[in-house]
């Protein structure tokens, strides 16, 4: 037998421990252990707070986030819903544009070796860069332009987003199977063309997604930053004003631990999209 | 004559993986090629498949030299089937790209999955299927364009032994009903006799063609009657066990 047949059945069976585990623990007792986590973490988080370590306990807390999130701050005269809504407007351009160019690019650099011998070098060069260090010369760039806060953060967003969605498509462009590439062959297929739609692009869209959710996640990472020089009042830059103006405790953490949750599902929510559109791929 | 190979050499990387190569098949053979691990069988059947070219020789498929266009089947080992596509989409695949209709391709990938008993999982995706049922759909995407020649490459190998037995079975009656032109290679000698009328035996590297034989036996063949066993000791004898 050859190495393929190893590896085949290693997936099979890796996917039916995967299954086994999902359909044991988060079905059939839906979430106690992250139930018990939460539990846990509110009597640390009391007991610091009674200790007087923290400013603010789990309850006041609370209280707090349910008037941000309805009256909203009086200082600001916005909601937490609005804010969050600002940034979120500001990922889904940057990060949008991003994917926009990362998957077929990453497509691209996966099928063309050549390609990424002759550009790959720009690649490796500006993926280590960090997202925040784009802002000065984001804001020489812009300077003309009517928003040029706005058009920096879209840029943050936009670097940040773009590398693992890039990564994640030119890799598994880079790992289709050739065997089914020779399939496709056998049975009639004999156009690159009918090869790159019958069997390259299904074959990504799983690493697509997965590419598209970190790009998601490294972007809102970013947007919380690139909010901090100034710009319009998302979430980032309450945080920071929050800050300068007195060192708010509870509104920082109402704020931080929000843009946590925020993030949290955004990611569940593309896992659940994933499944839905790739229902075949073993998640 | 389905299928000509004549003299055909394949050099990979400076060695000689096949040398002289001839084999000839009428249509409605059921040949199998065996031999030893690495004798080159499965790269006789890439070529055969037009996947690779001869390094000298000739390859003729129904008259005309072998090579992209030619309209063979090929059954990979596990399969190879598409795992984003549905049993009946794997099926239609080889339809869709000879640009049958929508409703010929429905009739057709339906006639199909009932033969090969895999009526009623037309919606299912290839990871939930077992071992066995992933080889049906395998061998019904390349019957349902019905190929002059179907190549296959140790289909049953991974599978185990009952489900294998059940397979053959059903091969044989499948190639009684359809009457195609089936190459397949093998390691399993029992396989080999109890499927095909003709046995094709390569030597090991470089892969000459050892010897070829016809079996007669009458069908439905039986393992353990004599005349089964003498071939299988003679094959097993040329291969030096």
């Amino acid at each position: 037998m050859s190495r393929y047949s190893i590896d085949q059945s290693i997936k099979t069976d890796s996917s039916i421990i995967r299954r086994s585990r999902q359909g044991g623990l988060q079905v059939k007792l839906p979430g106690w252990e992250r139930l018990a986590a939460g539990l846990a973490g509110l009597l640390v988080w009391q007991t610091f707070a009674s200790l007087g370590v923290i400013a603010a306990s789990p309850s006041t807390l609370w209280q707090k986030f349910i008037n941000l999130l309805i009256k909203g701050d009086p200082l600001y005269n916005l909601t937490l819903i609005q804010m969050i809504g600002t940034s979120l407007a500001t990922l889904l351009v940057g990060a949008g544009l991003a994917f926009a160019l990362a998957i077929p690019l990453g497509i691209l650099f996966g099928y063309f070796r050549s390609l990424n011998r002759f550009l790959g070098l720009y690649i490796s060069l500006c993926r280590p860069i960090p997202p925040m260090a784009w802002i000065p010369l984001g804001y020489i760039l812009f300077a003309r332009l009517p928003q040029p806060t706005f058009w920096v953060q879209i840029m943050v967003v936009f670097v940040g987003a773009f590398f693992p969605c890039f990564n994640a498509t030119a890799h598994i462009v880079q790992s289709a199977d050739p065997l089914l590439i020779e399939a496709a062959q056998t049975l009639g297929a004999r156009r690159q063309r009918q090869i790159l739609l019958k069997v390259l692009l299904p074959s990504v869209v799983p690493g697509v997604i997965s590419g598209v959710r970190s790009g998601l996640g490294v972007g809102w990472m970013c947007i919380i930053g690139a909010e901090f020089v100034g710009g319009r009042m998302g979430i980032g830059a309450y945080i920071w004003s929050v800050y300068n103006i007195g060192g708010r405790m509870s509104e920082i953490m109402i704020a931080i631990l929000s843009v946590g949750l925020v993030g949290y599902l955004m990611n569940e929510g593309i896992n659940l999209i994933g499944r839905r559109i790739a229902r075949w791929y073993s998640w | 004559m389905v299928l000509m190979v004549e003299n055909v050499d394949k050099e990979i990387n400076g060695e000689n993986v096949l040398k002289g190569i001839s084999i000839t098949l009428e249509e409605g053979d059921f040949a199998c090629l065996t031999g030893p691990s690495g004798c080159g069988k499965t790269t006789l059947l890439r070529l055969i498949a037009g996947l690779i070219q001869p390094s000298s020789g000739r390859i003729c498929l129904n008259g005309s030299l072998a090579g992209a266009k030619s309209d063979s089947g090929y059954v990979f080992q596990e399969g190879a089937l598409f795992p984003w596509l549905t049993v009946k989409q794997n099926v239609a695949f080889g339809l869709n790209l000879r640009g049958k209709s929508p409703k010929e391709t429905r009739d057709l990938v339906q006639e199909i999955l009932n033969l090969v008993e895999l009526a009623g999982f037309e919606e299912y995706y290839p990871k939930e299927l077992s071992g066995g049922m992933r080889m049906r759909v395998a061998l019904a995407r390349v019957l349902v364009y019905q190929p002059k020649l179907i190549l296959m490459d140790e289909p049953f190998a991974a599978l185990d032994f009952r489900t294998r037995h059940k397979l053959q079975r059903d091969m044989v009656a499948l190639w009684q009903r359809l009457k195609p032109t089936i190459l397949m290679v093998t390691h399993n000698i029992d396989e080999a006799v109890y499927l095909s009328n003709k046995i094709i035996i390569l030597s090991g590297r470089p892969g000459q063609i050892q010897e070829q034989i016809d079996v007669t036996i009458e069908r439905p063949r039986v393992r353990t009657e004599r005349s089964f066993s003498l071939i299988r000791k003679h094959i097993l004898s040329l291969l030096g066990e």
